[in-house]
């Protein structure tokens, strides 16, 4: 889908409009400005818009009913207008409107400072996600800039669809969107792209966020929501079975297919010793959450799950590791401490990890680090907590909480909205 | 390997009496790779399988098969790599490509069996024919299997001319819609067969073309349509095979007797082609197990499981019990009616995360192919 000046325009027109791209952009930032209001009205028709016949679209989309329903009410709460005005006031303070007057120490300089748009934002959005191209572009459109997607090669179609409406509830933003569908191949379009932003939004994994990197050039900032990994740290004290009740929860509700969820356990102990018999306790709770859950994964799936856990016992001539299978679910012991993706879908890893090495170990992994449940005594949780964040652990968390989202949260340790604007200094002439 | 040349030269391809040989080749094979590839006897080690074990046909279960997804990430060679002849890769669409490397007598061994099979099926013909190849051009930069086999498949009949799906620049690959459609009219005038060889999809979206075009052709009556690989990343446009035959019978004139699919994994070798119901028998030169997707044990017939493909045939690598990511199910060859008794198997999907929104870290991004 291909979506300028809020009409859908077909390949020949989209060349037209790109090839010409930098003179409309500069056009729109030098004749208008775009005040946080009118998007929020707009969002907040559009969310009051929502109804239970969307249900149908999402359904031709292939998401199934119950899911459906969630998003329906995810997105009505995310564009609703006090969730827009709370997150501006969270993120960009409660003063985000006013200008800052102040006059230096020295009383040679008097200033005023204000938040302002970056400019143009290129947002290159990755499928692993329904509407992401809509939320990124709302959040774009909330801090003032002109926002140029180019959806990723399996889009659903959903945001395109969600943006017209947009577009359609007020007309004003239609010279802040533009959509294209561009395969990645084409590079030299992309760099079009990349040439009139201020910043690239870039979503999706290290590769994409390589490729990115390669293709920029310094004149334009990149902006990183890349994937993230998280685990569980576990101390003897914390292992209770009600802990790790929550934990296998998490592991067997999300399937491990978020950033936040549990891929694996560390234990707080240098013997393989208490890893198997950590897994022997670990098994059956974590198995009965999945009976529990009464939810069978796709036959596609198990296979998957079982090929993998079988050719991790084949590699165990050259990693080490022991697979313990339950019923539903497994655990892979294993004798390095690397911090790495699980096989998903109700399969863990565990292994070692002595405190006094949680920051040597796990620094390395710096960017990809997101949350980390820490099951352990009160009496060693604050060091604990320390040396997780000092890793660059961003979420602590209990077992059961993980990917639990709450109004307001950073998005991987920070504020979208923050790194989406600069603040400008302007002196005053008295 | 007295026994391996035995089953690759045996007469007939859909034997029922070639158990004693089967068991006999497969011995032999795995007492080769236990003693030239140390890491392949390692690792049958660890699965606690020792060459004792097998005992009698009924123990070639035991053998713990090598997941196609092993393959993508070690290398298992059994002879010097300069004693290993043709490597044949795997496309790759899911990962990282799987080189396979044949030893001399396999390569020979392996020629008579696909001329046996390609022989048995009425595929070899002296009338010279046109071919529309739906897939590679062959190129010094693609070794891919699928390519080999498509091409090999344009010598079952004296080609005359063979136009490309995907044409091959010199660098790359570029699409060649244009080409086959001018060619495939251009084919049609003439008093020759025309022979379509390549993946189904690519034969979907051309007979799309040609419907769109309001094209409808009468080809030649010994044309004939042969397809192979799955639908892939055209997964969300799949087909069954009915609706595809039927549409292409209507945009080409051929007739749905004159479908012939075939199914092949690099990593195993052995041909599997259709018979007159559309059904892949299994040949004397292999065996088909369906393990179950939880316990890897094996099936009965009728129950969908894990595809086990087990042949003798390489001494090169220890390729000899591979299990695929194909989910599949195994009948009895009397349930099949087309006069083949060997079992038949019936591929049903494919493990793995497709559809599936993940965001962990290292999950496929829609930029990896950017450079």
């Amino acid at each position: 889908m291909n979506l300028a000046f809020g009409k859908i325009i077909d390949q020949k027109e989209r060349a037209e409009i790109v090839g010409a791209l930098d003179m409309f952009t500069s056009k729109t930032l030098s004749q208008k400005t775009l005040v946080p209001s009118i998007v929020i009205n707009a969002c907040d028709r559009l969310a009051r818009s929502i109804g239970t016949e969307h249900i149908e679209l999402l359904l031709s989309l292939g998401i199934p009913k119950k899911q459906g329903i969630q998003y329906l009410e995810e997105a009505k709460t995310m564009l609703n207008r006090d969730y827009l005005l709370f997150r501006l006031e969270k993120e960009l303070g409660p003063s985000y409107m006013e200008e800052n007057n102040f006059t230096t120490g020295d009383e040679t300089l008097a200033v005023t400072e204000k938040l302002y748009p970056l400019g143009v934002l290129l947002h290159i959005t990755a499928g692993n996600q329904y509407g992401l191209a809509l939320y990124s572009v709302i959040e774009g459109l909330l801090t003032g800039n002109i926002n140029i997607v180019k959806l990723s090669s399996d889009d659903d179609g959903l945001s395109g669809f969600a943006l017209q409406e947009l577009i359609h509830m007020e007309p004003l933003l239609a010279d802040y969107i533009y959509l294209f569908d561009y395969p990645s191949t084409d590079t030299k379009a992309i760099g079009k792209l990349i040439d009139v932003s201020n910043a690239i939004i870039v979503w999706g994994g290290d590769r994409a966020v390589q490729a990115v990197r390669k293709m920029t050039s310094p004149l334009t900032q990149i902006i990183e929501w890349g994937h993230k990994i998280s685990f569980a740290y576990a101390t003897k004290p914390g292992m209770t079975k009600e802990s790790l009740t929550g934990l296998a929860q998490n592991i067997v509700q999300t399937n491990q297919l978020l950033c936040s969820s549990c891929q694996g356990i560390y234990l707080d102990t240098e013997s393989m010793d208490d890893i198997y018999d950590f897994c022997d306790y670990f098994l059956p709770i974590l198995d009965d959450c999945r009976k529990n859950q009464r939810l069978e994964l796709p036959m596609e799936i198990r296979a998957q799950n079982s090929i993998q856990i079988y050719t991790e016992s084949l590699e165990s001539i050259e990693t080490p590791c022991k697979v313990f299978k339950g019923a539903h679910t497994s655990i892979v012991a294993y004798e390095n401490n690397k911090l790495d993706i699980s096989i998903m879908h109700g399969n863990c890893w565990v292994k070692r990890l002595p405190s006094h090495d949680i920051v040597k170990i796990l620094q390395p992994n710096k960017n990809h680090l997101q949350t980390a449940a820490l099951l352990c005594g009160d009496i060693e949780r604050n060091h604990i907590t320390n040396q997780l964040l000092k890793a660059g652990v961003v979420r602590i968390t209990d077992g059961a909480n993980m990917s639990k989202i709450y109004r307001g949260a950073t998005h991987d340790g920070y504020y979208p909205l923050r790194k989406y604007m600069r603040v400008v200094s302007i002196e005053r002439m008295i | 390997m007295y026994n391996r040349t035995k089953l690759f030269l045996h007469k007939n391809v859909y034997s029922k009496n070639t158990d004693d040989i089967f068991f006999g080749a497969v011995r032999e094979n795995i007492e080769w790779h236990i003693s030239h590839c140390v890491k392949y006897a390692r690792l049958l080690e660890t699965q606690g399988f020792t060459l004792q074990k097998l005992k009698s046909y009924e123990d070639i279960y035991r053998l713990p098969p090598i997941p196609t997804l092993f393959l993508k990430k070690h290398e298992l060679f059994s002879m010097p790599l300069q004693k290993i002849h043709m490597q044949s890769t795997t496309s790759g669409t899911s990962g990282t490509p799987v080189k396979v490397g044949f030893d001399k007598s396999a390569m020979l061994l392996g020629l008579n069996m696909l001329r046996k099979t390609f022989f048995y099926h009425k595929m070899i013909s002296a009338v010279p024919t046109n071919y529309i190849v739906l897939g590679y051009e062959p190129s010094t930069h693609n070794h891919m299997g699928a390519v080999r086999t498509a091409y090999a498949a344009t010598l079952l009949a004296p080609p005359l001319h063979r136009e490309y799906a995907l044409k091959d620049t010199g660098t790359e690959y570029v699409l060649n819609e244009e080409g086959v459609l001018n060619a495939l009219i251009t084919y049609s005038k003439k008093p020759f067969p025309v022979r379509i060889n390549g993946f189904p999809a690519y034969l979907y979206f051309l007979v799309e073309k040609l419907k769109q075009e309001k094209i409808r052709l009468s080809l030649h009556p010994k044309s004939l349509i042969f397809l192979g690989g799955g639908w892939k990343k055209f997964a969300a446009q799949k087909v069954d095979k009915q609706t595809l035959y039927k549409m292409a019978e209507e945009q080409l004139g051929i007739a749905e007797q004159r479908f012939h699919e075939f199914f092949g994994v690099v990593e195993h070798n052995v041909p599997y082609c259709d018979c007159k119901n559309h059904h892949f028998h299994v040949p004397v030169y292999s065996r088909v197990l369906i393990r179950d997707i939880h316990s890897l044990e094996p099936l009965p017939y009728g129950k969908p499981g894990l595809l086990n493909l087990i042949t003798p045939l390489l001494k090169s690598m220890p390729l000899t019990s591979i299990l695929t990511d194909d989910i599949a199910v195994l009948h009895r060859g009397e349930e099949c009616g087309c006069g083949i008794s060997a079992p038949y198997f019936e591929v049903l999907g494919r493990a793995g995360l497709q559809g599936i929104k993940t965001c962990a870290a290292g999950a496929g991004s829609m930029l990896e192919e950017l450079k």
